[in-house]
């Protein structure tokens, strides 16, 4: 090998001084050179500063401080190196060919080339040719060919080496692990003996899934047949229905994969533990996985066919319940099979979702914990405690003080932000507390078994408190509250009290003025004026990955802008008599919001969630941050009401009623009337009430207009030219009811999800349970004493997650009205309607709490 | 005599570190031995006799099973060892009740995937060994505690493995029936010449071995060895070495 190597050397030496002293090297001022040849050149020219003025027919004197000819001297000193490189490399292979020592020769023409390729880069003077490139590519060649020729031999038996080697353990890894065989009849009689004994453990599993796949399966099919209604504009389809789905499918879907979870760990421990017997007798984990794995596929495919089958009883009662309360006769379709499809892939989705949560109880299954129990007494968290305690009330109150302004809405993020409060005083507040409590016996002695859950089972018990109160919160802040308001809204046909409003411009008065003259319509028109707020929706995270240079956002807001006067008639033609003046000054606003009871709060502009929104008449521009003051002043909010002067068009997401000074809605006007030649906008807003012999003439002929002011529509499709009740109602009316369905479903799923958390924490706590009972029974305490001390720990989940939960949304339930601008009497039929949800509610849950604490007391005494 | 199972400086450790149970132990048993392991409670006693029955991984050490590292061992080749070496008989029995008695004693080798008529055969050797063939078709429910360690015992024989591991097989069961017990494994011992390492806390069980390892605080304390000869005098010798040593532990 070595005299090969040294043959391959030999070579590319000779080569490579071939390269150096006889091939084109370098380019300069359009002429190649070799090396030996630009020397020349350059003796022959005078000089480099010579050489290199001439070049660049600039004075030697020029030359001397030009950058052009800066690196001359650099370079041509570095060309040394190749020169030299080349003799060394004449000269070893002169020696490898008469088979003579080379020294370091080898590694000397390698530093030298290295060196040189290196100064090429940081002087660049002339231009590398081929025989450069060539003779650098040999040089490396020489480096790592020889070695390789070498050591080439030595790598393949290395390399042959390791794989003979790796066979060799894969055949007796496999030799090892080699179990051939079939198991018998009886190995699947014994298996599903143990699997039927503890049908327990997967109940639980499959009386979620089956929750879970039903209530999936009605969304989906009413999404179906709601859709179904949905006429000239998507409200269902669209935004409406997206922004129902949203106030609730994330708590859907929350608290199925938190159930999942919880349910999911504790059947896969308690699958582990019954097979504790077997992984000790040595059954193989592989075969132990898969028939977990089989059991685990039976309950989801069981959970799912029933929950499909419960689906299939629930969604055609509803159906049925909606036709009857909507007063339809249109035809409601349901692609049941399209149904079953779409909630069996979520189903399955969410069950991967919390299988996957739980992976580590898959990957790290201990032999040893399977048989074994832990006994070890839980930590308390000891650090930071006051700094957790000091967060956790200051994002409580934090969540209460921006939900009372009404300026960020009933956003699901405030929730959660207290919810964070709460586990942090729990956890913080909790720990410090029993600390405190636990530092002198005497004052723990006398309550020692009460305290005995929170003394060594801490985090266990504050983690279900905690989900407990999530639960209940949930329940009372935010569903209770929104059904309730759903329940007392208005009646649909007074949410659009005409039968067309029309957002027409100025050249339209003779169409309307044809309109009357012709079907004798009922027509008012109001000047107004075409306000746009700078964001018109939430601030999210689509705002947050889409910045601009000049700090815009969007969606834009749209809404009516009117003056106090035309305020003030159009209040007296819906039958309001003593309609007092609002007494606003420039730059002061009255905004008369359009929806119903039971629509959330929200600002009428979204920016910054500042108190002052910013409006802009008029077309609507592009801005930056320094234009922005000027396109879109700030407005001072005077006073709010929420009142139908013209319809819930858009659920009073847009299209709200602002009313200004006459004075300033005249200045407004006139700017607008300016800007009119360029962006043409609206200008009058025309209510029209007709008869029904002429409603659908009225209706055709308003497409027309409609067409002409396509435009309108340009920043957002659901801004109309013409709103008209007819396709607005339906739409409104299953809204409703879908509210409705949604938030009681919702409720029902936290009221059960609540006693399926207390159900889940007390089956698993039973053993434990069970042998201190049998302790302070061996050392005398009576039954009676037992069972109330049994009570006392259960309480604190069963009913001190409850009462905490309805003290702290006190707040919530308490504040919706106001932000929401109830009237006085519908703050009195919330609050009604309110108490008699929240009574129904605890009634269920003292009930169903009842008989669960008394079979756990069963199961225990037991 | 070949050594069946080792230990070397075998230390397990719990929690995070807090709890030592184990602390660099080092016990070898050999082919055909009786040994006694005995401590008092939370001395590493079972602990012990879980690592030894390849089902708890030391936290520091070595575990040799017949010359082989237990660690060099994949978990299939451990649950090989597990169900064909080594049978272990818990306190309380460890019967599955939704199961037979019979299909108890057969699980070993239903999971050695053996053909139903070698199950049937072994399990009628075992239950007429040991007395309980009239209650094959029992649940475990409706035995005595006798009769359940009794079971267990067949269950632990009936891949005939090398090894016999038996954690306070006695504790559980009046003296009669204990007595009963630790006769079985005796025989067990001196008859079908396997290895048994049995944990007690009482010293008259112990007296059965020929060895008496004492465990105090997971390290081993003393190893007394049953004196040469055989019959009822050297037992009760044997018996008061053991008695003498307890106050130490």
């Amino acid at each position: 090998m070595k005299k090969y190597a040294e043959r391959f050397s030999m070579v590319t030496g000779f080569l490579i001084a071939g390269l150096i002293f006889l091939s084109k090297w370098l380019y300069y001022d359009g002429i190649s050179y070799t090396i030996l040849g630009y020397f020349y050149a350059l003796k022959k020219a005078g000089g480099i500063m010579t050489f290199a003025a001439a070049a660049n027919n600039i004075t030697i004197e020029e030359a001397a401080t030009s950058a052009l000819t800066a690196n001359a001297y650099p370079t041509y000193a570095f060309l040394f190196l190749p020169l030299v490189a080349g003799v060394l490399s004449l000269l070893r292979s002169c020696l490898l060919l008469f088979h003579k020592k080379t020294w370091k020769l080898g590694v000397i023409i390698c530093w030298l080339g290295f060196i040189y390729l290196a100064s090429s880069l940081v002087f660049f003077f002339y231009m590398p040719t081929a025989g450069y490139w060539l003779a650098a590519f040999l040089v490396l060649l020489d480096a790592l060919g020889g070695r390789y020729i070498v050591e080439r031999s030595e790598i393949h038996k290395r390399a042959r080496e390791l794989k003979q080697k790796e066979a060799a353990e894969k055949a007796d890894k496999k030799r090892r692990m080699h179990f051939p065989g079939r198991y018998s009849r009886e190995f699947y009689d014994v298996i599903w003996a143990n699997f039927r004994s503890n049908f327990k453990s997967y109940t639980l599993f499959i009386i979620s899934g089956t929750m879970s796949a039903a209530l999936l399966f009605i969304l989906f099919g009413m999404q179906t047949f709601l859709g179904s209604l949905h006429k000239k504009v998507d409200f269902l389809m669209g935004d409406r229905f997206l922004a129902i789905m949203k106030e609730f499918i994330p708590i859907v879907i929350f608290v199925s994969v938190m159930l999942f979870v919880l349910i999911i760990s504790n059947y896969i421990k308690t699958r582990m533990e019954n097979y504790g017997t077997f992984i000790s007798l040595g059954i193989r984990k592989k075969t132990l996985w898969l028939i977990i794995a089989l059991e685990y596929a039976a309950c989801i495919l069981v959970s799912a066919a029933t929950g499909l089958i419960v689906g299939l009883i629930g969604l055609p009662a509803l159906k049925a319940l909606f036709i009857h309360t909507a007063d339809l006769s249109a035809v409601v379709t349901v692609d049941y099979g399209r149904v079953a499809l779409v909630t069996f892939i979520v189903y399955l989705l969410l069950v991967g979702l919390s299988t996957l949560i739980n992976y580590h109880l898959f990957e790290h299954v201990d032999i040893s914990a399977s048989i074994v129990k832990s006994v070890e007494k839980e930590p308390f968290p000891r650090h930071l405690l006051i700094p957790g305690i000091l967060l956790g009330a200051a994002l409580i109150i934090r969540s209460v003080g921006r939900f009372q302004t009404g300026r960020w809405g009933e956003q699901t993020s405030l929730i959660l932000w207290m919810l964070l409060g709460c586990l942090l005083l729990v956890y913080c507040g909790g720990s410090r507390l029993m600390q405190w409590y636990l530092k002198k016996p005497a004052r723990y002695l006398k309550k020692l078994l009460e305290i005995l859950p929170l003394r060594y089972r801490f985090r266990t018990n504050a983690k279900y408190f905690v989900l407990l109160l999530a639960v209940h919160i949930f329940a009372f802040a935010v569903f209770i509250p929104r059904l309730s308001a759903s329940i007392i809204t208005e009646p649909e046909k007074e949410l659009l009290p005409y039968d067309f409003v029309c957002l027409a411009h100025e050249d339209d008065e003779s169409f309307f003025r044809e309109l009357d003259s012709k079907y004798s319509v009922q027509l008012n028109d109001y000047d107004m004026v075409r306000l746009n707020t700078i964001l018109g929706e939430p601030y999210s995270w689509r705002q947050f990955f889409t910045p601009s240079m000049t700090g815009m956002v969007s969606p834009p807001g749209q809404h009516i802008g009117i003056s106090e006067s035309v305020y003030i008639r159009m209040k007296k033609a819906l039958g309001v008599k003593d309609v007092k003046p609002l007494g606003l000054a420039n730059q002061e606003i009255h905004i008369v919001y359009q929806q119903d009871t039971s629509q959330q709060a929200h600002p009428l502009d979204w920016y910054q969630n500042s108190e002052m929104p910013r409006l802009k008449a008029g077309a609507f521009t592009s801005y930056s941050y320094g234009s922005m003051d000027d396109l879109f002043p700030a407005y001072e909010i005077k006073s709010q009401e929420k009142y139908i002067l013209t319809g819930m068009f858009l659920g009073g997401d847009q299209e709200d009623i602002v009313v200004f000074s006459d004075e300033y809605f005249d200045t407004l006007r006139r700017e607008v009337g300016q800007e009119l030649a360029e962006a043409d906008t609206p200008t009058h807003l025309v209510t029209i009430q007709t008869d029904s012999s002429h409603y659908q003439q009225v209706e055709d002929r308003l497409k027309e207009f409609s067409s002409k002011h396509e435009t309108d529509s340009y920043l957002d499709p659901k801004i109309l030219p013409v709103y008209d009740k007819n396709t607005l109602l339906p739409d409104i009316t299953a809204e409703f009811f879908l509210k409705e369905a949604a938030f009681t479903v919702v409720i029902l799923i936290l009221l059960a999800a609540g006693l399926f958390i207390f159900y889940l924490k007390y089956s698993l706590d039973t053993e434990e349970l069970r042998d201190r009972n049998q302790f302070l029974e061996c050392t005398g305490m009576r039954e009676k004493d037992r069972i109330r001390l049994i009570r006392t720990e259960m309480s604190l989940h069963a009913s001190g997650s409850l009462i905490a939960g309805l003290l702290l949304s006190a707040f919530f339930f308490v504040l919706t009205p106001v932000i929401r601008h109830f009237s006085g009497a519908q703050i009195l039929s919330y609050s009604l309607v309110f108490l008699l949800q929240t009574a129904l509610y605890l009634l269920l849950h003292a009930l169903v709490m009842y008989f669960l604490e008394r079979h756990f007391i069963r199961e225990i005494l037991n | 005599m070949n050594t069946i199972i080792e230990v070397k400086n075998l230390t397990r450790e719990y929690g995070t570190g807090n709890i030592q149970v184990l602390k660099g132990i080092d016990f070898c048993a050999f082919e055909e031995e009786f040994v006694a392991i005995m401590g008092r409670s939370g001395g590493g006693k079972s602990t012990l006799l879980r690592v030894l029955g390849l089902m708890d991984q030391p936290t520091e050490g070595e575990v040799f099973f017949r010359d082989e590292n237990s660690k060099d061992l994949w978990d299939s080749q451990l649950a090989d060892i597990r169900r064909r070496e080594i049978g272990f008989v818990h306190q309380d029995a460890r019967l599955l009740d939704c199961l037979t008695v019979e299909q108890n004693i057969k699980l070993p080798m239903i999971l050695d995937k053996k053909d139903s008529k070698t199950m049937q055969e072994s399990m009628e050797e075992q239950t007429r060994r040991f007395g309980i063939a009239d209650l094959v078709d029992k649940y475990p429910t409706e035995l005595s505690g006798g009769e359940k360690q009794r079971a267990a015992l067949c269950r632990a024989l009936i891949n005939n493995p090398e090894l016999i591991l038996a954690d306070e097989p006695t504790g559980n069961l009046d003296s009669q029936s204990g007595e009963l017990v630790i006769q079985a494994l005796e025989t067990i011992n001196r008859d079908m010449k396997k290895t048994v390492i049995l944990v007690t806390h009482d010293p008259w069980i112990a007296s059965y071995s020929k060895k008496a390892v004492l465990l105090k605080d997971g390290v081993i304390l003393d190893t007394l060895l049953r004196p040469d000869g055989e019959g009822e005098e050297v037992q009760k010798a044997y018996y008061e070495m053991i008695l003498g040593k307890l106050p130490e532990l």
